[in-house]
């Protein structure tokens, strides 16, 4: 019985082996004369229990990027995720209108398998592609199955080429490999290849600009950004190496809010970057009109007089180191002079800390308060210093 | 027992001799790989590949049939559908999905640059001209026709199938080189070069497979698969994966985050504001579920960051998570996801 099931396997295998030698089956059901669309979404993967989650991705990777280097202008799988709901993607009329998508690619993997045995290896990765129209037509179908073999038995004419194939074959790159000719073999033997020259028109989904960019300040504490420009698009507010989404408030209108601490540490202009699903973009420099951050640290001048304690920032350094430059001192004082200063007080150095007055900065004089107190410079910008130990030990 | 003793070292003193062998045959069939890095892979630059072109052995632009007879005997061999230079053109494109950059789409580079005047005057179908796309500055190529931060330049420098009566070679050699738009600096360059032989340098096992074993050497496949691993070689300094920095200093780390909301739900009147804890001196930011994604956070104290959200009149989510990332010079993420309690904005 189980001599009879080797057997089987066995006929199966050299089966298999033998019949891939044979091309994919194509099958096209465009009209004559006509092409397949040039921007088009590929289905969220379908994952099916018999194969890796990861070894899908990979897979459904490298067919976006055969299908990218194939002249196709996919779109971006941000708006997949979004708006589709299954891996079918019922909603795919509506994505089609909003986002200008004429087609839609579906990969089905029917198998993957990878048969290792010392002497040789024989991997096999079969599956389908499927084109539709943005109505759910279908305009071609492939169906390949993608096959590799090497080691002694395969390569039995060169021996040491026959152990490097089969040392090859050990890692995940084996893999990576046939899953690169799989999606290159489905892509070009698709029926015809789209076009993108200027003979034919562009296609609209591409076309970006920004037309206005306009940044303030939403609270004391908060930028408000925001560009207007083509609707349904990707915009973010990029500093360095961040970047922050933009929300569409209404179409073609994108903001964001930030903390203003936050997004004047990162930079002094920030870029507005508008992007397609179809991954074109365009770019535009925003400064940021912020003041600068009153950051007295030390700096402070505190004075007691007729019980009451007086608070102040001056240009010299206060405390040990009293000769130290005052260089920038007339911004700090400039940023610090409007606003209004914050105390905390604690029973203990380590907090919690509580608020207890609130003083205007123009040397209003604050009650004469003792134990653990911290002192918040709040300046023009409305953005506060970082806590300022004022307690009777450190004056 | 003497005896045994000896036939045994003299048994592994010839297997020592043939591995050592073996091993300096195939390190002698090792192909050259020079590159630079001179920018942050993990930085995400907005990069065009232009056309990759053929050059000969004088540096001109060469226009070769690759094909040669035998790619019309099916079983043998089958011709290469796109010019080698497009076809190791779509191999880097390829390869670039597992590097940090962000890559246009090479169909809107085609499309621009033809639109923009850089295709050949009077051909048709209309065709890009090399030596003008060549010839143009990076930084006219960035800001006037297309959007992006370098150009990535290609040359094919050797696509060869040589066959001597014993034995065929495949050779591949390439140079890639990244350009910045900003200042004309060469941030990447990688030169390749490797061969793959069939016949008497892999071990024929006999007369017949002497004779045909090279004529097999010839075959499409074996110099598509050699230049899929020449061009794999070639881009993979800059594979974020890749940074010899990993491995002298220890990655980024997240002590403790958390958020001021204790419900769960904020109103749309009031901010969130998020700290977290971790090793100084790196970037911060922090997203809420996919909506919001990427706000900054400010690095008050060494290792302490702070960020806020302030809602806009339309956002809206419900019940997704916050998560803080932090960043290093070399591209390192650390995420952490902030315990059970998901934000809703109501």
């Amino acid at each position: 019985m189980t001599s009879a099931r080797i057997h089987l396997s066995a006929l199966s295998l050299l089966a298999a082996i033998f019949t891939t030698g044979c091309g994919p089956t194509i099958k096209s059901f465009l009209q004559p004369g006509s092409a397949l669309p040039a921007s088009i979404a590929v289905l969220p993967a379908d994952y099916s229990p018999d194969i890796p989650r990861e070894r899908i991705d990979y897979l459904r990777s490298a067919l976006i990027s055969e299908l990218r280097n194939n002249d196709f202008i996919v779109v971006d799988d941000r708006v997949l995720n979004a708006a589709c709901s299954s891996p079918a993607c019922p909603e795919m009329k509506a994505l089609a209108e909003k986002y200008l998508i004429d087609g839609f690619v579906n990969l089905k993997l029917e198998s993957l398998s990878r048969n290792n045995f010392i002497a040789g290896y024989y991997n096999a990765l079969s599956g389908e592609l499927d084109f539709t129209d943005r109505t759910g037509q279908q305009l071609a179908t492939v169906k390949h199955t993608e096959s590799e073999r090497g080691g002694l038995l395969f390569e039995s004419g060169q021996f040491i080429q026959g152990i490097i194939s089969q040392v090859k074959n050990g890692g995940d790159s084996a893999f990576d490999n046939l899953g690169n000719k799989f999606a290159r073999k489905l892509v070009t033997s698709l029926p015809s290849a789209p076009s993108t020259r200027p003979t034919k028109p562009a296609p609209e989904g591409t076309e970006l600009a920004i037309v206005s960019s306009k940044v303030d300040w939403q609270s004391p504490s908060a930028l408000k950004l925001c560009v207007t420009g083509t609707p349904y698009s990707f915009a973010y507010a990029v500093a360095g190496e961040d970047r922050s989404t933009l929300r569409e408030v209404t179409p073609g209108h994108y903001c964001g809010a930030f903390g203003g601490l936050s997004m004047v540490a990162s930079s002094p202009t920030v870029t507005v970057e508008l992007r397609t699903a179809f991954g074109n973009a365009v770019r535009k420099d925003v400064s940021l009109p912020v003041e600068p951050l009153c950051s007295p640290e030390n700096r402070v001048e505190i004075s007691d007089a007729a019980g009451k304690t007086f608070l102040g920032v001056k240009c010299a350094t206060v405390g040990k180191d009293s000769s130290s430059s005052s260089a920038g001192c007339t911004e700090i004082l400039k940023s610090c002079s409007t606003q209004k200063l914050v105390v905390f007080q604690a029973t203990s150095p380590a907090g919690p800390y509580k608020r207890i007055r609130e003083v205007t900065m123009s040397r209003s004089p604050i009650p004469k308060v003792s134990g653990n107190v911290q002192v918040v410079f709040v300046g023009a910008a409305g953005l506060p210093s970082l806590p300022i130990d004022i307690s009777e030990e450190k004056k | 027992m003497r005896n045994q003793i000896l036939r045994s070292a003299s048994i592994n003193s010839s297997a020592r001799s043939i591995a050592v062998g073996v091993a300096l045959f195939l390190a002698g069939c090792s192909g050259t790989f020079k590159s630079s890095v001179n920018f942050n892979p993990s930085q995400p630059l907005r990069i065009a590949v232009l056309p990759f072109v053929q050059v000969d052995k004088n540096g001109e632009f060469a226009q070769v049939d690759e094909n040669l007879l035998i790619d019309n005997v099916g079983l043998v061999s089958s011709k290469l559908k796109e010019t080698p230079a497009k076809f190791v053109q779509n191999l880097v494109q390829s390869e670039l999905s597992k590097a940090a950059l962000d890559v246009l789409t090479p169909a809107v580079v085609e499309a621009e640059l033809l639109h923009r005047g850089f295709d050949m005057e009077g051909v048709q179908p209309v065709q890009i001209d090399f030596k003008k796309v060549f010839a143009a500055p990076p930084a006219t190529l960035c800001k006037e026709v297309l959007t992006c931060d370098a150009v990535m330049y290609g040359r094919v420098t050797k696509w060869d199938r040589s066959y001597y009566g014993i034995q065929a070679t495949a050779t591949v050699a390439l140079d890639i080189k990244l350009v910045s738009a900003k200042d004309g600096k060469i941030l990447f360059e990688s030169s390749a070069d490797d061969s793959e032989g069939r016949g008497l340098s892999k071990g024929p096992t006999g007369y017949s497979s002497l004779v045909l074993e090279p004529l097999k050497g010839l075959d499409n496949e074996i110099i598509t698969n050699l230049a899929r691993d020449v061009v794999q070689k070639a881009v993979k300094p800059i594979f974020i994966k890749n940074r010899p920095e990993f491995l002298t200093s220890p990655p980024p780390a997240i002590i403790a985050a958390a958020h001021n909301s204790q419900s769960g739900t904020i109103s749309k009147k009031e901010k969130l504001t998020v700290v977290a804890l971790g090793s100084p001196g790196h970037t911060a930011s922090f997203s809420i579920g996919s909506a919001i994604q990427g706000l900054p956070m400010v690095e008050r104290v060494p290792g302490h960051y702070l960020g806020e959200y302030y809602p806009l009149a339309t956002d809206t989510f419900e019940a997704q998570k916050v998560s803080v990332s932090l960043r290093d010079q070399f591209g390192r993420v650390t995420v952490q996801k902030l315990g059970k309690v998901a934000i809703s904005l109501k």
